[in-house]
């Protein structure tokens, strides 16, 4: 039995619309989610096409870059885009108002890695295919390990899901590291933690570095911090929080394989600042900026930040290379930013927010882009820039190893236990097994609680 | 004649300087360049302050914002808080009707913004003013409200009924004598209540966040907040904006000291 | 006759507006909480859809762990900054009423933390705590001492958060209780030294009885305050590390907001606003014994 929410509201505002409100009720009788969209700059021109979009989107290093590239697009097409920013959760939380009383107030939704489960199984963005019959996804668009696609049967992303959005920031691990003091070591990137770590130890007894190594420990309440970063060291010796969505719902994290991962990670913290358990991402990027670290992975969008002098004592010190890797081989996590259309926007408003995704990530937009130095998402114009962006060049060498986050449709209650959790081994609060163990069981309960599983 | 108690004066001195030297420390970091920051040293710089307004910034926007809010909501709360804080007090209003009404304004003051917040945009969406101004001052006029009204009702309480009676007598309408003879009796109390709602208003954050588009539709607590982003470090920017939305208001309540201890203490001391 | 008229008019459509503005913004969000805490809201593609199921969020709330502790959390934060702010904020209001020379200027610097933005709080405290760039380890190394992680541990971002709530908020008290000092008769206190009380004597056996209603008001503002606290620790610890600075408000942005639960989340709103009248109820109930004391 399902009451609609407006009806219901009607009924409420009846009761008070004797209070001398009625004048100002009386506009709201018939409204289909119109009002809000008062304050919209979205229009129609003449013709019947929309003229003006309004796109969400977040405060992050690379908006300027969003800016100039809509820029563009704007002189292309004449369509005039209001680029509206918040905070980082606050995006979440405006989208979700937004989708839940159909105010229409953004025609383009930007949803990250960690929402997308929950973004995709609600049905909140329209499956591209149904606004043009004729979407056909362009190849030359980097997968992420199925980052756009959802696959309704599997309740999970997969190459064979149905499109649902377009990736519009590759954000992914890359290993940052000390070019100068490699050199003068002698030494070369590491491809495995095992090297990572004896460059680390080796820079540290020569002086030359501060910390070998730097990566989170923080746990963040809501959000994916140490569990992201970790979850590059645990794919990479084969564990998964979730063996195969869709198919094997259960967890392989409380394994040998798991266990050995925590460990090397735990060495990896070792070489790093003290208090491991308070590093979180500012910090890690604070320690590449002033010099302390030798090395450590983090997603590619903060590395212009390392290139700033105003920012920076290390510019023009830092190289760029695939994430190392364990006995599976490298698995740099995708921390990449989708967007699409919201359900319930007009038609036309829907193709002219795909038209704008669609021109975003087209080969002549990402290269413009790219060479402003964007995080894209085009796997051939990263394979066309060749070397002379070395993150974009580490991000295209890194792109076949991608392992998707946690895009779970309950990745929020699997985030609340990973990061609770994570944290308490990396401070030394819990031993690894226990820790895993109470991690493992969460997922077991989350999964089951959504009716997933057997 | 006091004498003066040396060990009073010294506690005092170091309470004083626990409390102001935070406030001294971010507008120090505001003027340190942020490779200095994260190095913990020190290099005199306006970067900070440049980096905030670069571009297309959205900061002097939401500076104006937040100041159209501050006022609007003051003038708002003070005129509705002043006409149901007489209205309480001196109209003859039976006990049952203003206990309801203080009961209501109490249960408004206790619930946890937060959980409002679902409610609330539905009703501005409804109103068509969501994502606007209006909107924002609306909610901002009902969580200042009660306690405006409260506190105005206890000024009102104060001020004896032979001078409404007598304006009456004298044929004045009742409209009148709150105008003209009640109002300018109460100014130190509208004075108070005023800046502390002032204050209140600006200071606003939660409403900003969820109840805007963003950008520069939304208040300038808003955008301190979107300087907090998890994949980059803005400490510097961070103390410029917070320097600049906390010197004016320590300017305001240096200036205006006498009145925002009045408002921030008046009715509760009294009932 | 028309005097009397006159009055209804003005009686009436003076109080109209506030009755309108807490009507319609007030209490019928409430009455929508109200609804949804007995139902199962479900927002999807589409909309947002509410069926009816009674009590069940509420069992939910009885058997939910992390609300437990969020309660104990708050609990915990809600009795610390109550009891420190109203310590700290008595003895400054005494020392400012004792001071000559430093009098003016106190009651002026010691207001500015209540004057500041929550959001911009939380700014000033991490320039202070942040464990790598903050001031306070860049201290503590300079002294020689074992940098501290501050945010990074349970016990200590609890003890933080703390620490910055009594520094946000004990002015207010403060201002409570000064005002309430400048209120007492002076005769009193002559009297109280004639009788030869010196002076410790008179502030523990004359003066901070009389200022027990105050103190009590001060209390139930000071409840109230930390149950609704939210902005600082929003920004400050979202929470954590782990769970352990979840305090309620931050739970209930997470269930609504994160897990986009409105039901349960309208729950535990109700549940978490029934808890805070009870105590408010308390405390008043407790006032007149004080008032009567005194």
């Amino acid at each position: 039995m399902g009451i609609q929410r407006r009806s219901l509201f009607k009924a409420g505002a009846l009761g008070f619309g004797g209070l001398a409100t009625g004048a100002v009720l009386s506009g709201c009788g018939n409204n289909e989610g119109s009002l809000g969209d008062d304050s919209q700059p979205t229009a129609t021109g003449a013709n019947g096409a929309v003229t003006a979009i309004t796109v969400a989107t977040a405060t992050t290093p690379w908006l300027d870059g969003y800016k100039a590239i809509i820029a563009e697009y704007e002189k292309a097409t004449g369509v005039k885009v209001t680029l509206r920013d918040f905070p980082f959760d606050g995006l979440q939380t405006q989208q979700v108002n937004a989708i839940q009383q159909q105010s229409n107030a953004f025609d383009v939704f930007q949803v990250n890695e960690g929402w997308v489960g929950q973004f995709y199984s609600q049905g909140w963005l329209r499956p591209l295919k149904e606004i043009d019959p004729d979407f056909a996804w362009d190849d030359g668009i980097a997968d992420f390990d199925g980052l756009s696609r959802w696959d309704e049967e599997r309740q999970s992303t997969s190459p064979d899901g149905e499109v649902v959005a377009l990736p519009l920031n590759g954000n992914i691990h890359v290993l940052a590291y000390r070019k100068d003091i490699y050199d003068e070591l002698g030494l070369t990137p590491p491809t495995t933690w095992d090297e990572a770590i004896t460059n680390g130890k080796a820079a540290m007894e020569a002086g030359l570095s501060k910390y070998g190594y730097v990566t989170r420990g923080q746990g963040a309440p809501g959000g994916n911090s140490v569990t992201f970063d970790f979850s590059c060291v645990l794919h990479s010796y084969g564990a998964e929080w979730i063996n195969d969505p869709g198919t094997d719902w259960t967890s392989s994290i409380a394994t040998p394989e798991g266990e050995a991962a925590m460990a090397k990670y735990l060495e990896l913290l070792e070489i790093g600042p003290a208090n491991p358990q308070t590093i979180d991402q500012a910090a890690v990027i604070a320690a590449i900026q002033s010099g302390d670290a030798l090395q450590g992975h983090m997603v590619v969008a903060v590395a212009p930040q390392f290139e700033d002098p105003d920012k920076s004592n290390v510019v023009g010190k830092i190289g760029y290379a695939e994430v190392p890797g364990g006995p599976k081989g490298p698995r740099p996590i995708s921390g990449a930013w989708t967007f699409g259309v919201p359900t319930g926007l007009p038609d036309d408003r829907s193709k002219a927010a795909l038209h704008f995704m669609q021109w975003i990530t087209s080969k002549e937009a990402q290269t413009s882009w790219a060479q402003k130095g964007g995080v894209i998402t085009r796997a051939d114009v990263l394979d066309a820039i060749g070397d002379d962006q070395p993150q974009l060049a580490a991000m295209r060498d890194s792109l076949p190893d991608v392992h998707q986050g946690i895009r779970y449709p309950f990745g929020q209650a699997v985030l609340q236990s990973t990061e609770v959790n994570l944290n308490k081994i990396v401070a030394g609060q819990s031993g690894i097994t226990d820790g895993l163990k109470a991690i493992s069981d969460d997922i077991d309960a989350a999964v089951s609680k959504a009716g997933l599983g057997k | 004649m006091k004498r003066t108690s040396w060990s009073s004066e010294t506690l005092l001195v170091i309470s004083m300087i626990i409390i102001a030297v935070p406030v001294i420390w971010l507008v120090i970091t505001s003027f340190n360049a942020p490779r200095e920051i994260i190095s913990r040293g020190f290099e005199f710089s306006m970067s900070n302050y440049v980096r905030l307004f670069e571009g297309d910034s959205a900061i002097g926007a939401q500076i104006g914002n937040s100041l159209i809010i501050a006022v609007s909501t003051t003038v708002f709360t003070m005129a509705i808080a002043a006409l149901a804080g007489y209205s309480l007090s001196s109209l003859g209003w039976s006990r049952t009707t203003t206990g309801i009404l203080l009961g209501i304004s109490a249960l408004i003051q206790l619930i946890p913004p937060m959980t409002l917040v679902p409610g609330l945009y539905v009703v501005l969406q409804q109103f068509g003013i969501l994502n606007s101004l209006p909107g924002l001052i609306i909610l901002n006029v009902l969580f200042n409200l009660p306690f405006a009204t409260l506190m105005l009702k206890v000024y009102f309480d104060a001020l004896p009924d032979s001078i409404r009676e007598a304006g009456l007598v004298d044929g004045a309408s009742e409209q009148r004598v709150f105008w003209s003879l009640v109002l300018p009796l109460v100014k130190p109390g509208l004075a108070a209540v005023g800046i502390y709602v002032l204050i209140m208003a600006w200071n606003e954050f939660l409403m900003g966040l969820t109840m805007t588009t963003g950008g520069d539709q939304a208040p300038i607590t808003v955008g301190i907040a979107s300087l907090v982003q998890p994949q980059a470090i803005t400490y510097g920017p961070m103390a410029a904006l917070g320097s600049l939305t906390v010197v004016p208001i320590i300017i305001l309540a240096i200036i205006a000291n006498k009145q925002i201890v009045a408002g921030l203490t008046g009715g509760a001391v009294k009932g | 006759m028309s005097a009397i008229r006159r009055l209804g008019g003005f009686r009436f459509w003076s109080l109209i507006p506030f009755v309108v503005v807490a009507a319609v913004f007030g209490i019928y969000p409430f009455l929508r909480v109200v609804q949804m805490a007995f139902g199962h809201v479900s927002v999807r593609g589409g909309g947002m859809t509410f069926e009816w199921r009674g009590l069940e969020n509420f069992h939910r709330a009885l058997e939910d762990d992390l609300f437990h502790h969020s309660l104990a959390i708050s609990g915990i934060f809600v009795v610390a900054t109550t009891v420190i702010s109203l310590v700290l904020g008595t003895a400054l209001a005494i020392l400012t009423d004792r001071a000559t020379k430093m009098q003016n200027v106190a009651r002026n610097v010691l207001v500015w933390p209540a004057i500041i933005a929550p959001v911009v709080v939380s700014v000033v405290w991490v320039l202070i705590l942040n464990p790598q760039i903050g001031v306070l380890n860049q201290a503590l190394s300079t002294l020689g001492l074992p940098e501290q992680g501050w945010l990074g541990d349970g016990v200590g971002a609890m003890a933080a958060i703390i620490a910055v709530d009594v520094w946000h908020w004990t002015p207010i008290v403060y201002l409570l209780i000064y005002s309430a000092l400048k209120g007492i008769d002076s005769e009193v206190l002559e009297a109280a030294s004639v009788d030869g009380a010196n002076r410790s004597q008179t502030t523990r056996h004359v003066v901070i009885p009389m200022l027990l209603p105050a103190i009590a008001a001060a209390a139930v503002l000071r409840v109230v305050m930390g149950v609704k606290a939210f902005d600082e620790m929003y920004l400050l610890t979202r929470g954590g590390p782990g769970d352990s600075t979840t305090i309620i408000s931050l739970l209930i942005r997470g269930i609504v907001f994160d897990e986009v639960d409105l039901g349960y989340g309208s729950a535990v709103s109700l549940v978490t606003i029934g808890i805070v009248l009870v105590m408010a109820v308390l405390i008043f109930a407790v006032r007149p014994i004080l008032r009567r004391r005194a």
